[in-house]
């Protein structure tokens, strides 16, 4: 106990030195990201996207931020970084409507059409980017306790609880773990990819002399799944597989 | 029958007319270098018919006819005949030899193919080795000085003589300063280059010029594999034996990597325009029209015009000529309609621009003419075109309510105007949502980590768990004492039963009391002594006065069962009656 005492003025000092830190951190960044929005309404949109990346470098995850970003990118001309950007905010904000507007016109500005195919994970998770992925893990949760709370009612309490609620809940909690379940495999799993170059070679191997086997360009979604020394093997559509190097693709 | 016989006699017709029409000859050879003493093959090729090959004049080869072959294709339609008249040719000398222009005759016309040189020579080639003019590629372009603006086509041709496989693009040609679009299929055909028949893949590429100045187009790496005869290792008969294809042996792939050469292009800049009406940006050869469903109309009533820009060139960046009508008429411009495609000669088709117009005021009156400036490939200068004009009666409406139309002010009484046509929707113009300026785009959304994911839908289910435990708990205490209440009942009922002995019944009240004891506490037992009975009730706030009475009772009945006391009836309905208001007063 006296030796929990003893420290709490080496935490007040720690805080005291620490606290005008972060706040400064925190200010710097607002400064960095109004400078930004200047940059951009006068039309410099390279660096206002310059500035928005330094903020979210800085560690800060926001889907707005990230729009911000990626609409830069796209004043700028630089679709496959627009789109990578765009892909990142909806991850977070997927049902802001600017977002979803701006992302469907970067992606029509994609020289490349999109493959159909989906695979049997996407197809069993259709849903999963309707909702944020931290929505569906609060849903999840709220669902998990009504469900507790029903049961407990009824059996210890002898509280008359309807089944349609009992059972609903449970649906609904499964339904919600399942889907955030899903969003985690997903994120770990089964990387998704951006092409950032305005046209770029999938080869059958790491050398130039490799054989092109197709080419695509910029904002092209692709699938990640390999890497390998400074390549990345990557997939688009259903038959199209090849190495490509990592610097043309952006992880989303 | 008449009419069947016309019918064969015009198909007859047609199709000799067609044969004629479109004949082309043609001669090749197998190999353009042969070893003294072998032999090549020489083939005389006539598309569209038959003719008479004159080989008399071939005088450094001693010349053997081979014989005839004929085919005729049918394909969507229309019908193609082709002769193949073949010659074994042997040296008669060694050095570089010719093969004249061979006159061949058809339909009494004579045609001429061309000259084919041969080199013969003493040393023998290695068996099988590809040559490297047995496969090459080429790049060229329809125009090398196009105008900005101007479409045209880069071809890379892959040409063999021999069998090859697996043939692929590994480096595509690349097009600095143009915007290209590869045709989506490949032409196949064959072709004489050099006295030699080739199989030639051709990739199609229709570039448009973006900016001025010299580019170079390419370069362009296709990598194949050349079926080869497989050189034999020995001479014995079984070597050569197996080696027959038809064991699958004597074949090898050699690897080759063929590259094509740059090509340098020259995009000459528009020149400066100086005429009145504004230049579209098209850059090519084009037509512009105006079509009219109906040149009369009745006051008020609608017609569907067209303006259509068709031709050859950048076509998709024609836009709506401007319906600039007379004030009797409201135009409603529809979404345009483009035809367009992209083939060998480049893009060409047609851009349809549909308007609604509704006739507002009787009268005669001209519509266009609708103007086009672009630049004229050909002509290398700017040229307008326009419309013919189209002249439009309105007829007064019988119906003046109808007169206005789009005017929905109607006076009282009068019928209102009939409802406006309705059109999609559609753009405008193309842009994207503002940023988000607020400062809320700093905080932070960062995704919940697996574990807190778990703590959270695992959380609810442990406290249910421990909720669970407690709530068992509370209830088996609760429980206990609910049975010891009604086991002390249970005893003192018990008593009252006068066929039992007075011990038992004594017992029985001892019981009462000490189950009530239990039951004050929340446990389970079956005996006490005085001492643990006061200590309990002590412990779980009984009134010292009745904790005493308690301990009393207890001690009397003990004195009774055991301390050699005769009990009497009324002893035992008087005990029974202090036990029974005991045992309210213990029991909860």
């Amino acid at each position: 106990m006296k030796k929990t005492v003893g420290l709490i003025p080496l935490f007040l000092v720690c805080l005291v030195f620490i606290a005008p830190r972060t706040a400064f951190a925190a200010e710097d960044q607002a400064r960095v990201f109004l400078e930004a929005v200047k940059n951009y309404d006068q039309g410099d949109y390279g660096a206002a996207a310059e500035g928005f990346l330094t903020v979210a470098q800085a560690g800060v995850v926001n889907g707005k931020l990230y729009y911000n970003i990626a609409n830069a990118y796209l004043k700028a001309g630089d679709i496959g970084r627009a789109v990578l950007w765009y892909e990142k905010a909806l991850r977070l904000i997927p049902n802001d409507p600017d977002l979803r507007f701006n992302l469907e016109y970067a992606r029509s500005r994609v020289r490349d059409k999109a493959p159909d195919t989906l695979s049997l994970a996407e197809m069993l998770f259709f849903w999963r980017t309707w909702l944020g992925g931290k929505t569906v893990v609060i849903l999840a949760a709220v669902f998990s306790l009504l469900f507790c709370l029903g049961v407990f009612f009824k059996k210890y309490l002898l509280i008359n609880v309807p089944a349609f609620f009992r059972y609903g809940a449970l649906a609904l909690f499964l339904f919600f773990t399942l889907t955030a379940g899903g969003n985690y495999y997903f994120d770990q799993h089964c990387r998704e990819g951006v092409v950032l170059a305005d046209a770029v070679s999938a080869k059958s191997g790491f050398s130039d002399l490799s054989t092109e086997l197709f080419v695509l360009h910029a904002g092209s979604r692709v699938t990640v799944e390999q890497a390998q020394k400074d390549f990345y093997r990557i997939r688009f559509g259903k038959d199209k597989i090849g190495w490509v190097d990592k610097a043309d693709i952006g992880i989303i | 029958m008449k009419r069947l016989v016309l019918i064969i006699l015009v198909f007859g017709i047609t199709v000799q007319a067609g044969a004629a029409g479109a004949v082309q000859v043609s001669a090749s050879v197998d190999r353009t270098r042969v070893v003294g003493g072998e032999s090549l093959t020489l083939t005389v090729t006539v598309d569209g018919g038959k003719g008479d090959v004159n080989v008399d004049g071939i005088r450094d080869f001693k010349v053997v006819s081979r014989g005839t072959s004929s085919s005729i294709n049918i394909v969507n339609g229309s019908m193609s005949s082709r002769t193949d008249y073949a010659y074994t040719l042997m040296p008669l000398k060694k050095g570089p030899l010719v093969i004249p222009p061979l006159p061949v005759t058809v339909g009494g016309k004579t045609i001429y193919t061309e000259m084919i040189s041969v080199e013969v020579s003493d040393a023998p080639q290695t068996t099988g080795a590809p040559q490297d003019e047995d496969v090459f590629i080429r790049m060229s372009v329809s125009d090398k000085a196009p105008w900005l603006g101007e479409q045209i086509t880069c071809r890379l041709s892959l040409y063999n003589a021999v069998q090859i496989a697996n043939a692929a693009l590994t480096a595509a040609p690349e097009f600095p300063g143009f915007s290209a679009e590869k045709l989506p299929d490949n032409r196949n055909y064959s072709r004489v280059v050099g006295g030699r028949r080739f199989d030639v893949t051709e990739l199609v590429y229709v570039l448009t010029p973006e900016e001025a100045g010299e580019h170079t187009l390419g370069p362009a790496v296709i990598s194949c594999d050349v079926v080869v005869r497989g050189s034999s290792r020995g001479n014995s008969l079984f070597d050569s034996f197996f080696n027959d294809p038809f064991f699958g042996g004597g074949h090898n792939l050699r690897h080759r990597r063929l590259t094509a050469d740059p090509v340098n292009v020259k995009v000459r800049p528009l020149p400066e325009y100086s005429g009145n009406e504004p230049f579209s940006g098209l850059v090519g050869e084009f037509a512009i029209s105006a079509e009219m469903d109906q040149t009369t109309i009745t006051e008020g009533e609608s017609a569907n015009m067209a303006v259509i820009i068709s031709g050859r060139g950048n076509i998709q960046a024609a836009s709506s000529p401007g319906f600039k009508l007379p004030d009797a008429f409201k135009v409603y411009e529809d979404t345009p309609v483009e035809e367009i495609a992209a083939s060998d000669a480049g893009v060409s088709g047609k851009k349809r621009f549909p308007a609604a117009i509704v006739a507002l005021t009787p009268g005669r009156y001209t519509v266009g003419p609708f103007s086009l400036t672009y630049f004229d490939v050909n002509r290398e200068s700017y040229i307008t075109i326009s419309t013919t004009p189209i002249e439009i009666t309105v007829k007064a409406s019988d119906k003046k309510a109808a007169g206005n139309a789009g005017n929905i002010g109607a006076k009282e009484g009068e019928p209102l105007p009939r409802p406006v046509r309705k059109q999609a929707v559609e753009f405008t113009g193309h842009d994207i949502f503002p940023l988000k300026q607020n400062l809320s785009a700093l905080d932070h959304q960062g995704t919940v980590p697996i574990q807190i994911f778990l703590l959270l839908i695992g959380g609810p289910f442990l406290l249910y768990g421990i909720a669970a435990v407690v709530v068992t708990r509370i209830r088996r205490k609760i429980d206990d004492r609910t049975l010891m209440c009604r086991k002390a009942r249970s005893a003192l009922k018990s008593a009252g039963n006068g066929r039992l002995a007075i011990e038992e019944r004594l017992d029985l009240l001892f019981k009462a009391v000490v189950y009530a004891v239990y039951a004050r506490a929340g446990r389970k037992g079956e005996s006490l002594t005085y001492r643990e009975a006061r200590q309990m009730l002590c412990e779980n706030g009984c009134d010292e006065t009745v904790t005493d009475n308690a301990c009393c009772l207890l001690e009397e009945i003990e004195q009774a069962r055991y301390g050699g006391r005769r009990v009497d009836v009324a002893f035992l309905e008087k005990t029974m009656a202090a036990v029974g208001s005991m045992i309210r007063r213990i029991m909860p």
